[in-house]
């Protein structure tokens, strides 16, 4: 007989994560009084790692509910959870836009602008008239209106869906289902233009002279497939006392590790299909954010994202067996995390150095501090509740999953 | 295993009797010839102790020789036999053989797998063999390795709704 | 598959009770009465049309690509359009057969086999165009690497073109061996039930000596899911590299990262209009109201909603790209996309596919074959503009104004293009009459949720799956954990 209350321990992680939380952005703080620039690069990356990661679950709630998914019922709980703290970003924005300056080239239409690891090389006037194009949409106020759009969607999109889900815990009313299935549909296109756009704003114009349209896919490709990871460590953890892991099956794991599977492919779908239409088309304005990337001291780190990140976890997960195993896919899964760190930094540390791939220790102090507070963020918002959506008119379904 | 068996034959007239009758047999010993169902039926290679099929492997391991000799070819066509300046592009543009691989990849696996497939199930065009009456419609027929004089069996299957019970030889 | 736990909440996906037999008998009876009258008018028509594109094609090897519409500046326009049009309404087919078994949509088992079978033609139907735009298509072989006596010449792995012959004949390929290794049980169905004669001698020979045995079964049910797993990238990588065709070329409107997942997704867009329209007539003239229900239908509407919303999603990114990058050429090529001598088009293709789908927000819609009938016609016309508005507008401005010319296609042109319909449905009326169109085996499989203790009507408690004897006690965690998670009552009135 297994018994699910109210979920109640955690406090120990609670409170660890939210001290590493604390200690990071501290240490992060100090970081950026003495080298700010590359701090500033530094807590870029580790804000889009963690903040993808909570808005992709958002994302993939709003997407289990409008496909009508039953099976995932057992795991909702734990994404709406992730999806909830991203009011935590909220606040953590603020740095980056205080910071802008240190990162973002366009501010103030380029003229102070001084490319890092360089004496003094500031954009041409070449350039510096293509950027004054763009001022209409790469300025600070615009930049502050788009992030109060974003995240006024994802809090509220989390919000509703999260509180509704709740309420059924208690009252197991019916109708909460039906809401929450029809809110999630109209949901999804604010969702993808959101993500597309928070993609372009913080990635791709750190590079303000290239485009690519397909960048906002990529982000939020990267970004998803570390979701699923997060769910799966996270299930595979839930074994204590009112937490959802005992109930979770083998049939469940499987489908995880096929989704595993399937967006590793995807990420690297997405990312090859951008990388070879510049990479043939080969247009000089396109050129260069590749150039940078594959030629010189990059390559090896560009190399390695193809097969480590790609061709080592693809193959892996295509085995059967490994996808029954929950630890197994858990250490698959803290690989494929470790790989979408890789990838931000990728995408990132060129436009602040060129010249080759460096190590600032910022990175790792941001890093944990970004990811201390959120994961304590979600620890506190997961305690007091249940750790599955108990009333769920689909949830004896789900517990009762078998594969097909 | 010999070319001809006789088996013990019993028909069913549901999914769930021929599983449970399935299951039945296999519990009190007797060995599962086959089971001839209209459709593939959820849980039967459980109740019949079936292994996982290995044809997994066939089709991974024909997509791996389908990759291979994609970038083979392009690699000896294009740098090796008549190198080529087309667009100043490099003799060897990897990241354009991609995907002709992919598809040759994906090619070679579709195709040797079903290939193995046939083969192993001994089916091809012109094949002797012929189902069971009604097997195809709606009858679901459950192979017994065991004797019409064996009265535990008989019982045994009519406890779990056989409808009818005949002896029969079988190519094996 | 019946033994598993469901939801009382769950619609039944064959709407009416029905034996094993007698659906057999239904989807087993089209092909052996005697062919209908709208049947004969249908095909009649059809066979006039394909000849119609046999003499246009016949006319044009044999006087030359001249006689197309083509022009120096404007070097694709009627010919590619079609090819991606077809090949994407060809895209619906694989998905329905292979992602939505990978997902266990089990709605699907009405419509693949058809869907399937409607791929094949439309790929048929779209190699046709690249084959008779090379002018001398006696020569098509000349596309594969083959040792020569020209040197060895080789083909250029570097082009997209190359890509696009591998992609469309492995696709071919392979959904011809998933489609019929689907039909294989089924086909000995159709043997068994023929008294003999020659037709029991096709069938036999068909059915490659199907048994029904379980140990087959196994075996089919693995080798159909790599089949599937193979087929869900292939479909991918198809479009992908039509896509490519386009995007890798330096010219503005054509050239822009996001072409690849913007194509599979109108693909499947106009793919699943396309399936849609065909399903719609094919239930009513066959009778099959029961088998492809409303429900089908109303699912494929979703999915048209959010592919359409894919599409207009990238439309949006394209034309916000074009002026962010402020390559004047970007800008110039998407302003005069909208306001241009085609802006027509454009407005057509927009109308058609980022305004329209958004009807089937509407339940009433949904649900009405007619409405959904309609708009399946007009998501189909707004595909093919969209191809005519994205090569052709493109193409007709050229970088050096000296070359700017206008596109307007011949009859020829027409008439080629009307005939692929011709083929199209030709293919498509016959395989309705000499093929089993649904696949009995997985219908049966699912009927399982129509008959008895399935059905939501006869449900008494939430938790029948427990009554059935052979369910694994392991599977499931029983007792039910808490009094709060067995709290899930039989409603009937709820929509979910």
């Amino acid at each position: 007989m297994i018994a699910v209350d109210r979920f109640n321990g955690g406090s120990k992680t609670m409170t660890l994560a939210g001290a590493v939380g604390i200690v990071g952005l501290v240490l992060t703080a100090v970081g950026f009084f003495t080298a700010p620039q590359p701090t500033m690069f530094s807590y870029l990356f580790g804000f889009t790692y963690w903040l993808g990661i909570s808005v992709a679950a958002i994302i993939m709630v709003a997407i289990f509910h409008t496909a009508k998914a039953k099976w995932i019922t057992i795991l909702r709980r734990t994404m709406e959870t992730m999806g909830s703290s991203v009011f935590v970003f909220a606040l953590l924005v603020i740095p980056l836009l205080l910071g802008a300056k240190y990162i973002f080239p366009w501010v103030n239409h380029g003229t102070d602008w001084v490319f890092p690891g360089t004496d003094g090389v500031k954009f041409t006037e070449v350039e510096l008239h293509h950027l004054h194009h763009k001022s209409p949409y790469l300025n600070l106020p615009f930049l502050y209106v788009r992030q109060a759009i974003y995240f006024a969607v994802w809090i509220f999109v989390s919000w509703r869906l999260r509180t509704w889900s709740m309420e059924q815990d208690t009252t197991g009313a019916l109708e909460l289902t039906v809401k929450q299935r029809r809110f999630s549909p109209g949901s999804l296109p604010f969702l993808a233009l959101t993500i597309t756009f928070a993609g372009f704003d913080w990635l791709m114009t750190l590079t303000p002279l290239w485009q690519s349209t397909i960048f906002g896919v990529y982000y939020f490709a990267g970004s998803f497939l570390a979701a699923f990871c997060v769910l799966t460590i996270a299930t595979v953890n839930a074994q204590g006392k009112d937490e959802y892991g005992t109930l979770v099956t083998t049939a469940h794991y499987h489908n995880l590790g096929k989704l595993l599977l399937a967006f590793t492919a995807f990420w690297a779908y997405i990312a090859f299909s951008q990388f070879l239409l510049i990479w043939v088309a080969n247009i000089p304005e396109e050129a260069g954010w590749f150039k940078l990337r594959i030629e010189g001291a990059w390559k090896p780190l560009s190399i390695s994202l193809f097969v480590m990140g790609f061709a080592v976890p693809f193959f892996t997960l295509l085995s059967r067996n490994l996808k029954l195993k929950p630890r197994l896919l858990a250490v698959v899964a803290v690989y494929l995390l470790i790989m979408h760190a890789v990838d931000l930094y990728w995408l990132i540390w060129p436009a602040y150095s060129p010249q080759g791939p460096s190590f600032h220790w910022t990175l790792i102090t941001s890093f944990i501090g970004v990811g201390g507070l959120a994961v304590a963020a979600a620890m506190w918002q997961a305690r007091g509740r249940y750790t599955l959506p108990v009333k769920d008119p689909y949830i004896s379904e789900s517990l009762r999953y078998v594969q097909p | 295993m010999s070319p001809s068996q006789s088996v013990l034959l019993s028909y069913f007239d549901s999914e769930e009797h021929v599983l449970d009758a399935t299951r039945a047999v296999r519990e009190a010993g007797y060995a599962v010839h086959d089971v001839y169902t209209p459709y593939a039926i959820h849980g039967m290679d459980e109740a019949m102790g079936l292994k996982p099929s290995r044809l997994t492997w066939v089709c991974f391991g024909a997509g791996v020789l389908g990759a291979t000799s994609a970038l083979s070819l392009q690699y000896y066509t294009s740098v090796v036999s008549w190198p080529l300046n087309v667009g100043g592009k490099p003799f060897n543009s990897f990241p354009a053989f991609i995907p002709v691989a992919f598809e040759l990849t994906v090619l070679f696996a579709g195709l040797f797998t079903v290939a193995a497939f046939l083969l192993r199930s001994k089916s091809f065009p012109g094949s002797k063999r012929e189902a069971l009456p009604r097997v195809t419609d709606d009858r679901f027929v459950l192979a017994l390795r065991a004797d019409e004089s064996d009265a535990k069996v008989k019982a045994l299957l009519a406890r779990h709704g056989a409808l009818e019970v005949e002896q029969m030889e079988v190519a094996s | 598959m019946s033994n598993q736990h469901t939801s009382t909440l769950r619609v039944p996906l064959v709407s009416e009770e029905r034996t094993l037999g007698q659906l057999t008998e239904e989807i087993c009876a089209p092909m052996e009465r005697k062919p209908s009258r709208m049947w004969w008018v249908a095909f009649a028509l059809a066979v006039v049309t394909l000849a119609v594109g046999v003499g246009m094609v016949t006319y044009e090897v044999s006087t030359g690509i001249g006689v197309w519409g083509l022009n120096k500046t404007i070097g694709w326009a009627f010919d590619i359009t079609n090819f991606v049009f077809w090949v994407g309404i060809g895209h619906a087919g694989t998905l329905i057969s292979a992602i939505l078994f990978l997902f266990r949509q089990k709605w699907r088992t009405s419509i693949n086999r058809a869907a399937e079978a409607m791929t094949l033609f439309a790929v048929m139907c779209a190699a046709i165009f690249p084959v008779i735009h090379m002018g001398r298509p006696w020569n098509a072989f000349w596309v594969l690497p083959y040792p020569n006596d020209r040197g060895s010449l080789w083909v250029n792995f570097r082009s997209p073109l190359l890509w696009d012959v591998f992609a469309i004949s492995t696709y071919f390929t392979i959904s011809a061996v998933f489609w019929y290794f689907g039909l294989i049980p089924d086909l000995a169905t159709v043997r068994d039930r023929v008294k003999g004669g020659l037709k029991k001698a096709v069938f036999k020979v068909l059915s490659f000596g199907w048994t029904g045995s379980s140990r087959t079964w196994h075996r089919y049910e693995t080798v159909y899911l790599l089949l599937a797993g193979l087929a869900t990238p292939l479909v991918l990588s198809v479009h992908t590299i039509v896509s490519f065709d386009f995007a890798t070329s330096v010219i503005p409107g054509w050239h822009t990262t996001i072409f690849p997942p913007y194509f599979v997704a109108g693909a499947v867009f106009s793919g699943f209009a396309m399936v849609l329209t065909l399903m719609i007539i094919t239930r009513v003239v066959l009778g099959f109201e029961h088998l492809i229900t409303i429900r089908h239908l109303e699912n494929m509407t979703k999915v048209i909603i959010v592919t359409g919303g894919i599409v207009s999603l990238a439309y949006g990114t394209e034309f916000f790209i074009a002026w962010y990058s402020g390559n004047p050429y970007e800008k110039f090529t998407f302003m005069n996309r909208a306001f241009g001598p085609y802006a027509w088009a454009y407005w057509t293709m927009v109308t058609c596919n980022v305004v329209s789908p958004h009807l089937f927000w509407f339940k009433k819609v949904r649900t009405s074959p007619a409405a959904i009938f309609v708009l399946s016609l007009v998501i189909n016309v707004g595909m093919w503009f969209e191809r005519f508005v994205i090569i052709v507008t493109s193409l007709h401005r050229d970088f050096l104004p000296s070359s700017w010319s206008m596109y307007t296609p011949t009859v020829v042109e027409v008439g080629t293009f009307v005939g692929t319909f011709g083929l199209f449905f030709t293919l498509f009326l016959l395989f309705t009459r000499v093929l089993p169109i649904i696949s009995i085996g997985e219908v049966k499989s699912v009927a399982a949720f129509a008959r008895g203790s399935h059905a939501p009507g006869h449900a008494s408690h939430p938790a029948h799956g427990s009554e059935t004897p052979h369910e694994h006690p392991a599977e499931a965690p029983e007792p039910l954990p808490t009094p709060a998670l067995a709290a899930a009552v039989v409603r009937k009135d709820m929509p979910v």
